[in-house]
Parts: structure tokens; C-alpha cells; sequence
């Protein structure tokens, strides 16, 4: 029979069962990857909370060390490799389980991270409308890429070049786009530094036989170290948006008068970072900022208001630029949370004495929430002094912004009446309380 | 004769000046204990790996089991047992996970044969890979080769960074384990004087190129010593002797290694009317030293 006389050509071996061969697999995968998907998968899950606290800056570090992470597992998992598809090994590797267990399986861990990472930057409200649907799948295959690519530049360049390479892939197709910050040459050196570093040591260790976890411990917590500064550049410069050009946002145009601000970019000494340099305009006279600025309105025909909030600060700086004698003085300064003038609304009462700005909720103002929605800040600029009137108000029209929720008959005796999408709210100027009006009070 | 391993013009070039393999025909007889020796970078490592097809090859053939290196590399895989200079091995399984790990990998493996192999090199199966000796390392290197009971087993350089005690056990261990039942060992080495007491065979290989490829008894009878004594020493002495390997002048005393020694070789050394004229044979080491050594380290 034939199936006896190839038995007697081949009487030594055959390969192992495939199931069993796979399941020797499948079990060697799991007790690799359990840590590195556990790292994965928790450090953004335990971080979640830090991103409301700390305005995000948790969260830009987080998206670096998970790269890193993704990037360093790539080429570990390659150059350590016994039975991996570049792997040169004698174990008899047949070919479906090879790349199946080679390319396939391997990708669990970056997908899940993906998935995981993904998800909960949709739960962040500081994205808003960024973070749409397709977040999650974005950023799952973003790093299953970067991992592929990694795995494939360790077999053909060897691990230090293949470093290189991710850490130039990832830093050019981020989904956060950080090649468009204005520290475009700060992050490169950074992540590349940083990811070269951990891989230097994690060569070093290995050599010196100091086991895998204590290995992984380190190269992360060198990783962590080197982006930390990343983390905070990104944060702190996240208003200054360019290289060197010009840009006027949000002119203030009341009657004949007009008032904008002009931003310059200048790079700084290190040649590495870009140094805002903004002014405000009124009609044709200038004046220079040491940081944003930027007008809320006019007081009278000389007095330009001007809202003034550095990278980083809590306060909102309430200034008072007096366009004939070009001179600056702060009214007050009043803590509102970091980003006061990223979305945001001003009116002035028609007297000049009252402010009404509004500006995204944050933590300084609603206490263990989810911001949600706008505050209405009410600042007495005769006085001065400044009270959040409101919190969580929500735009009336269907497009998200603070100059959506309008204000109703203002300013009279002593009072005025603010409407947002769901309520009617009272304010009382000389106290700079408000109440949320019955619906019976508010038609009378 | 039936040969397990067998290469035509075999090349490995890296790059386009270093030459590690230089057109090696190389035949091991089945059942063989075959010795491949070679000085550090002659490139026996190199050949090695292109019969296992873990290096590509540049140029020429081999054939493993009657099976073509490349194409049937797989195959070649199941039925060839292999323990490499710094085997990898995945350091954080245990020495029992390990092996049931390879097991998975071939349908020949004998668990019988597997733990009495343990037992035998003494090894524990609760101890990590990483936790192990360099010699228990290729101990379970060993075990893992030799477990489905392949019909060829080859060993690059198993010994390297052994102590004297554990590479001889170790070396006679291998031997008298794969003997038993007939099969061939094909074998690399530096350390000449341990492959003396094991090896039948032997290819000596120099800068890429195979210099010498017989059985030992065949090499022992054709390279030999002649120490030669004068009254007046002559001139030119290596001139005067055909193939002459290694001379050593020391007072009226002329020690000469020659190389394909017979009568005539004979002949022509009385002719040279030495006072006295003893023929000694030489150990493997001494022969290998003659053969691929330079003069001026020799």
C-alpha cells in the first residue's frame, strides 16, 4: 500500500501534531505576553482619573510610553526569538504556525493595548468632538503597524537600528499629530532619546543576565523619565501652535474698532522650541505680550480689555490696555483652570463695569466631576472681583461653544438673566450669586 | 560509501572580500564519528549553518540525509539532532517546560529516552533555563537534540566554556549515547586534543578551505615526525625533504613534521646521512598544529 512504502522511506520522524504544536504555541505566547499586555493595558486604565486632574498632561505622557512600550516589545520579541519567522532556528517550524505565531498572534498585545487606549480617550471630554468613533481603531491599528514594523526592521537591520526607525515611524504618523507642535524637533530628540536609552540599557542588562523583569522594570521606568519633559513641553505649549509665521484669531470688532491679536513665533536660543511672541492690535496701534493675549472687549473708545493666561498658569489675568498712553494694567486675576481661553466667550456690560465670561467647565470649579458644559464667570471690574455665576451651562444652538448660551435682558436693577439650553438663571450682580428661575417665573 | 553529509563547491562569502567558506566538498560516512576541525574563524561554524540552512549560502550544494539543504530544510529539521555554540533557549522556562515545549515539535519524540537522558546528565526539571550552568545549558541543549532520536546529530563546538571534567564526560557522554544505536556525529571543535579520543573521522578546515579529510588512523600514519641527528647540519634541509609541514633546528638536532609520509619519504631523509634518524608518530593536536598553524606562532 502507498501509505506503508512512504512509512518505509521516511521511518524516523514525522513533525508533531499540529494542534499540539499549536497549543505549545499558543501556551509559550500567553506566558510571554501576559506582562507587557498587563502594563499595557492597566497603566492607561489606572491612569484614566490623573487625565481630569491634571488637565491631560498624564495622558500625552501616557501615549509616548505606550508607543515605547509597543516599540521595545517589537524588538525584544524579535531578537529573543526561538521559533519567530526570522528567527534562524533548528526547531522544525512548519509553515502555517510559523507566520502564524511569528506575525499573527504576536499582534494580541498591541491590539489590545489599542483597543483599551483607544477607548478611553473617547471617554475624555477634554477631546470633545476629536475623539470620534473611529478613535479606537485608529489607534489598535496604529500600534499593531508600529509593532509589525518594529519586528521587521529588528530581523533585517538587527535592534538598534530598528529603534531608529520605529521611534521615526511613530513620531511622523502619531495620531496626535505631534510633528505639527510647534516642539516638532524637541519631541523627535526626546522620544528617539528616550526609546535609544531604554534600548542601550536593556542591551546592558541583558548582557549582565538581570532577568526579564527586572529589565522590562527599568527600560520603562527610564522611558517614563526621558518623556516626562514630553509630556510637559506638549502641555504647557499647547496654546502656541506654528513655526515662524503670523496668525490674527478672534478679532473683536465693536463699531469703528477693532481689536485682534497678532502671534509671532521666534525660536528660542536652542533652536529647539518656538517662542510665542504675541501683541494685541487696536485699529493700527500695537502692543507686545510676554504670552497669549488676547482682547475681550472694550471698555471705552481707549481701553481695551485683554485676558492674559501663561502655559500652565491657573489664573486668568484680567489686563486693561490704555491704547493712547500704551500702558498695561491688571485689573485681577482669577482662578479658573488651565485653558481659559481656548474656547470661550466675553461680554461686557454696556456700562463697562461688568464682564461676563465664559469658558469650558474644569476641575478648579466642579469638584470630583467630569467637567461638563461652560462656567459663567462674572467679574466686577470696578471692584474687582470675580465669582463663577454658573457652572455646566450648555449651549443653546446645536454647534458646541459658550456663545451659544445668551443673555437675556440684561443688567437691570441690579439683576441679569442668562438662558441656556435648559434653564433660565438669575444673577445677582452685587452679590455675583445666581438661582436657576422656576419655568412660571421666567415666562412672567 | 553512504554519506550523511555531503557538499559540492560549497560558499559563503560576506561581503565581497571576506571568504568564510571557500568551495568545500565535504563527506561524512553514515555512522560515522566525524571531527570538524578548524582554528577559531576557520569557518566551521559557517558550514554548519548552511547545511541547516540557518545562513544562506553564496554558492554550491549540500545535501543532508540525501536531502537538498535548502529546499528540504524542514525535513532536514525532524531528522537532525543539533546543539549549537550558545544554543537559544528560552530562559525563563523551566528545564520540564523546555522540553515539553520542544516535544510539541516532533512525533519521534521518546519520553523514556527523554527522562532517562535527564537523570543521566542530571538535570532538574523544576530549574529555570537562566538559573542553569553554562555546561547544563548544553546538557538540555543535548537532550532536547538527541530525545526524538535522530539519525544525525551535529555539535558546533558543544564544549566551548566547559570545565576540563564536564567536556570530557560531556564529550564522551555524546558519543557513547549516539553510538549505541549506530548513528552519526558530526562534530566541530578547536580544542584538538579531546577529539582524539572520540573522533574516527576527521576534516580539518583552514581560512574556509578543507586541507585535509580522511579517517584518524589514515592522517596519524600519513603525517609524522623525523628527528634527524648530524654531525654537520645541513642547509636547506626543508628543500631537501618532500612535503615537509614544520622544522625545527636546535644544535646538530632537526626535528621535521612531513606530511603524506612513505618510503620514499624515508629514502629521502637517509639520503641526507643524518648520524641517527628516528620516526615518531604524533598526537591529533601536534598534527593539526603542523597542518594549520603558521611558522612563526608554531
Amino acid at each position: 500500500m502507498a501509505t506503508a512504502r512512504v512509512h518505509e522511506q521516511r521511518p524516523i520522524v514525522s513533525s508533531g501534531h499540529p494542534l499540539s504544536l499549536c497549543g505549545r504555541l499558543l501556551w509559550k505566547e500567553w506566558r510571554e505576553d501576559w506582562l507587557p499586555l498587563a502594563i499595557g493595558v492597566g497603566l492607561p486604565l489606572l491612569s484614566r482619573p490623573l487625565w481630569d486632574r491634571f488637565d491631560g498632561s498624564p495622558f500625552l505622557v501616557l501615549n509616548f510610553l505606550v508607543i515605547c512600550l509597543t516599540m521595545l516589545w517589537a524588538v525584544y520579541r524579535t531578537q529573543n526569538s526561538v521559533t519567530g519567522a526570522n528567527a534562524r532556528t533548528a526547531l522544525p517550524m512548519p509553515g502555517v504556525p510559523r507566520w502564524l505565531f511569528a506575525i499573527a498572534v504576536p499582534l494580541i498585545v498591541p491590539a489590545s493595548i489599542g483597543l483599551i487606549f483607544g477607548g478611553l480617550i473617547r471617554t475624555w471630554p477634554a477631546f470633545g468632538e476629536m475623539a470620534g468613533l473611529g478613535m479606537m481603531p485608529a489607534f489598535t491599528l496604529y500600534l499593531m503597524a508600529g509593532y509589525a514594523i518594529c519586528t521587521v526592521a529588528t530581523s533585517a537591520f538587527t535592534a538598534f537600528p530598528a529603534v531608529l526607525i520605529g521611534a521615526g515611524w511613530m513620531i511622523l504618523t502619531n495620531p496626535f499629530e505631534i510633528n505639527h507642535l510647534e516642539e516638532k524637533s524637541l519631541l523627535c530628540v526626546l522620544v528617539v532619546a528616550g526609546a535609544l536609552l531604554a534600548q542601550a540599557v536593556w542591551e546592558i542588562l541583558a548582557a549582565q543576565r538581570i532577568f526579564f523583569a527586572g529589565r522590562l522594570a527599568i527600560a520603562l521606568a527610564l522611558i517614563l523619565l526621558a518623556l516626562f519633559p514630553l509630556g510637559m513641553a506638549q502641555s504647557f505649549h499647547r496654546e502656541e501652535v506654528g513655526g515662524e509665521w503670523r496668525f490674527t484669531p478672534y478679532p473683536y470688532i465693536s463699531g469703528t474698532y477693532q481689536a485682534s491679536v497678532d502671534q509671532f513665533h521666534s525660536k528660542g536660543p536652542s533652536g529647539l522650541l518656538y517662542h510665542p511672541k504675541p501683541s494685541v492690535r487696536m485699529n493700527d496701534l500695537i502692543h507686545g505680550f510676554d504670552s497669549f493675549a488676547q482682547p475681550l472687549g472694550f471698555r471705552d473708545a481707549t481701553h481695551v480689555l485683554v485676558g492674559q493666561q501663561k502655559p500652565g498658569e491657573e489664573k486668568l489675568h484680567l489686563l486693561e490696555w490704555d491704547v493712547a498712553a500704551d500702558t498695561v494694567r491688571e485689573i485681577i486675576a482669577f482662578r479658573t483652570g488651565r485653558y481659559a481661553l481656548y474656547r470661550w466667550h466675553s461680554e461686557l456690560s454696556p456700562d463697562g463695569r461688568y464682564l461676563f465670561f465664559y469658558t469650558d467647565s474644569s476641575p478648579a470649579s466642579v469638584i470630583r466631576k467630569i467637567p461638563i458644559g461652560f462656567d459663567l464667570w462674572v467679574v466686577d471690574l470696578n471692584t474687582p472681583r470675580a465669582g463663577v455665576a454658573a457652572t455646566g451651562m450648555m449651549a443653546n444652538q446645536a454647534y458646541i461653544g459658550p456663545s451659544g448660551t445668551t443673555i437675556m435682558q440684561p443688567f437691570q436693577a441690579g439683576r441679569c438673566y442668562v438662558k441656556d439650553k435648559d434653564r433660565i438663571v438669575e444673577i445677582n450682580l452685587a452679590t455675583l450669586q445666581s438661582r436657576a428661575m422656576k419655568a412660571r417665573e421666567a415666562k412672567r | 560509501m553512504d554519506h550523511v553529509i555531503e557538499t559540492r563547491n560549497l560558499t559563503k562569502r560576506f561581503g565581497r572580500k571576506s571568504l568564510a567558506v571557500d568551495h568545500l566538498a565535504l563527506q561524512v560516512p553514515r555512522g560515522s564519528v566525524f571531527a570538524f576541525l578548524g582554528r577559531n574563524g576557520a569557518g566551521k561554524t559557517t558550514t554548519i549553518r548552511m547545511l541547516l540552512h540557518l545562513l544562506d549560502k553564496t554558492a554550491g550544494t549540500a545535501q543532508i540525509l540525501g536531502l537538498d539543504s535548502v529546499q528540504d530544510a524542514l525535513e532536514i529539521k525532524r531528522r537532525v539532532g543539533f546543539v549549537g555554540d550558545g544554543q537559544l533557549m528560552y530562559d525563563w522556562m523551566s528545564v520540564d517546560e523546555m522540553i515539553w515545549f520542544c516535544k510539541g515539535f516532533y512525533q519521534g519524540w521518546d519520553d523514556a529516552f527523554a527522562g532517562e537522558m535527564k537523570t543521566k546528565l542530571e538535570l532538574s526539571g523544576k530549574t529555570k533555563v537562566r538559573a542553569l550552568s553554562r555546561g547544563q545549558q548544553a546538557k538540555l541543549a543535548l537532550l532536547l537534540a538527541m530525545a526524538y532520536r535522530p539519525e544525525l546529530l551535529i555539535l558546533d563546538e558543544p564544549t566551548t566554556g566547559l570545565d576540563v571534567v564536564v567536556r570530557r564526560n560531556f564529550l564522551e557522554g555524546v558519543i557513547e549515547l549516539i553510538q549505541e544505536e549506530g548513528r552519526t556525529v558530526f562534530f566541530s571543535s578547536h580544542i584538538v586534543h579531546e577529539v582524539e579520543r572520540v573522533a574516527d573521522w576527521v576534516g580539518i578546515i583552514d581560512n574556509g578551505r578543507l586541507i585535509h579529510c580522511s579517517t584518524l588512523e589514515e592522517l596519524k600514519a600519513k603525517v609524522k615526525r623525523l628527528v634527524l641527528s648530524f654531525e654537520t647540519m645541513p642547509a636547506d634541509l626543508a628543500k631537501k625533504l618532500p612535503n615537509t609541514l614544520l622544522l625545527s633546528e636546535a644544535g646538530r638536532q632537526a626535528t621535521i613534521i612531513v606530511n603524506d609520509f612513505s618510503e620514499d619519504t624515508l629514502a629521502a631523509a637517509r639520503a641526507l646521512k643524518p648520524s641517527r634518524l628516528d620516526v615518531e608518530d604524533l598526537s591529533l593536536e601536534d598534527i593539526f598544529v603542523a597542518m594549520v598553524g603558521h611558522p612563526e606562532e608554531v
